[in-house]
């Protein structure tokens, strides 16, 4: 049944081979109601054909699609805006934290902390730089500063290097 | 070279590079199929502006997944199918049957004598598709879009190669039973 099918689709389609045509043909004009069978589908095929497409009566489709498509990439835009921020926050209170520890540790010993838990931080020792010049305050000023502008260069660069787009959510 | 002068292989380049606004020939290219492909499985027609703007919002966002060994049509009809489907489910849109329809229209006034205007030929179209389920009713307009081969609307509707051409000869049948019967004058008049 199915193959029959599978023939006289092809065979309405144009793409049997002459032979197999022929045989279809043969078989069509012996069979009057498959005959009728297939000039109801010719004639509702070529209306069909005419109608088959709806028609699309909204103008204002595609505005609407590019005004998603603008509040998603807007969206996207604004969370990835966000995230840099907070990462640049972040930095820059570590970095002013670090450089706070720094300076208190010159004015006062360091605090015996007893948790074993803390994580130890990379020591960083800037106490031959910091002895060569006069104000140690002013130092410490000017390396947040520069680490600040590091953090606003490099995302800077990573935003223009890398689209990312955040979920929708953000 | 004006946007339009693109190909449809190069708008997509751009709109994967992040050009937006390359989208909107694409959305301007397709909004008619996918607003017909969604309107034969949801049967109505807020409902398929909905699914036609989701699925292009969905074509968007995903642009990156689209590999380019298809046609973006191909690709962009399959997530027309899928979200028209999803939405079906979700909705339960109640279906209307042909009966429903000719209280509406009166079936008896379709003598020889009767000129059926374009628009009314094409009400009893919509609704004799419509009377088809909602995978027959998808894929018989893609089969009479014209613009695509059987492998890709095998690509598109997920069926099986050789199930594709006998599930549409079957839809033709029912369709033109229905539509011979509503519309016999009228077929005739055309051939």
């Amino acid at each position: 049944m199915e193959k029959m099918e599978e023939k006289l689709f092809d065979y309405l389609e144009g793409t049997l081979s002459v032979g197999e045509r022929e045989r279809v043909e043969k078989a069509i004009r012996r069979d009057g109601a498959l005959e009728k069978e297939m000039e109801r589908l010719r004639e509702a095929d070529a209306l069909m054909v005419q109608h088959n497409m709806p028609g699309f009566p909204d103008e204002g489709f595609t505005d609407r699609v590019m005004g998603r498509v603008q509040m998603k990439g807007a969206r996207a835009k604004s969370g990835n805006k966000l995230i840099r921020m907070a990462l640049g926050i972040f930095g820059g209170m570590f970095v002013a934290v670090l450089a706070l520890l720094q300076g208190f540790s010159e004015t006062s010993p360091a605090p015996e902390v007893q948790n074993n838990y803390l994580p130890k931080l990379p020591a960083v020792d800037i106490t031959s730089l910091l002895e060569t010049v006069d104000n140690p305050a002013l130092l410490q000023l000017a390396m947040i500063v520069s680490a600040m502008a590091v953090l606003l260069v490099v995302d800077k660069v990573l935003s223009k290097k890398f689209r990312i787009n955040l979920p929708s959510f953000i | 070279m004006s946007k339009t002068e693109y190909t449809e292989e190069e708008l997509v380049s751009l709109v994967k590079k992040g050009d937006a606004s390359c989208f909107r020939h694409l959305v301007d290219k397709h909004k008619s199929y996918a607003y017909a492909l969604a309107l034969r499985v949801v049967n109505n027609h807020e409902d398929a502006q909905e699914v036609a703007q989701d699925a292009f919002i969905k074509a968007y966002t995903n642009i990156g997944a689209f590999k380019g060994d298809a046609k973006f049509s191909t690709w962009l009809y399959r997530i027309v199918f899928n979200t028209a489907i999803s939405r079906k489910r979700k909705k339960k849109l109640a279906e209307t049957n042909i009966e429903q329809a000719s209280g509406v229209f009166d079936a008896g006034s379709l003598s020889s004598s009767d000129q059926l205007s374009m628009q009314e030929r094409k009400m009893w179209i919509n609704r004799a598709v419509e009377q088809l389920p909602e995978d027959d009713a998808f894929l018989i307009t893609l089969y009479y879009f014209q613009e695509l081969t059987l492998e890709e609307i095998e690509k598109i509707t997920g069926f099986a190669p050789g199930n594709v051409k006998v599930k549409i000869f079957r839809a033709r049948k029912k369709l033109a039973e229905w539509l011979g019967k509503y519309l016999q004058e009228e077929i005739t008049s055309l051939t």
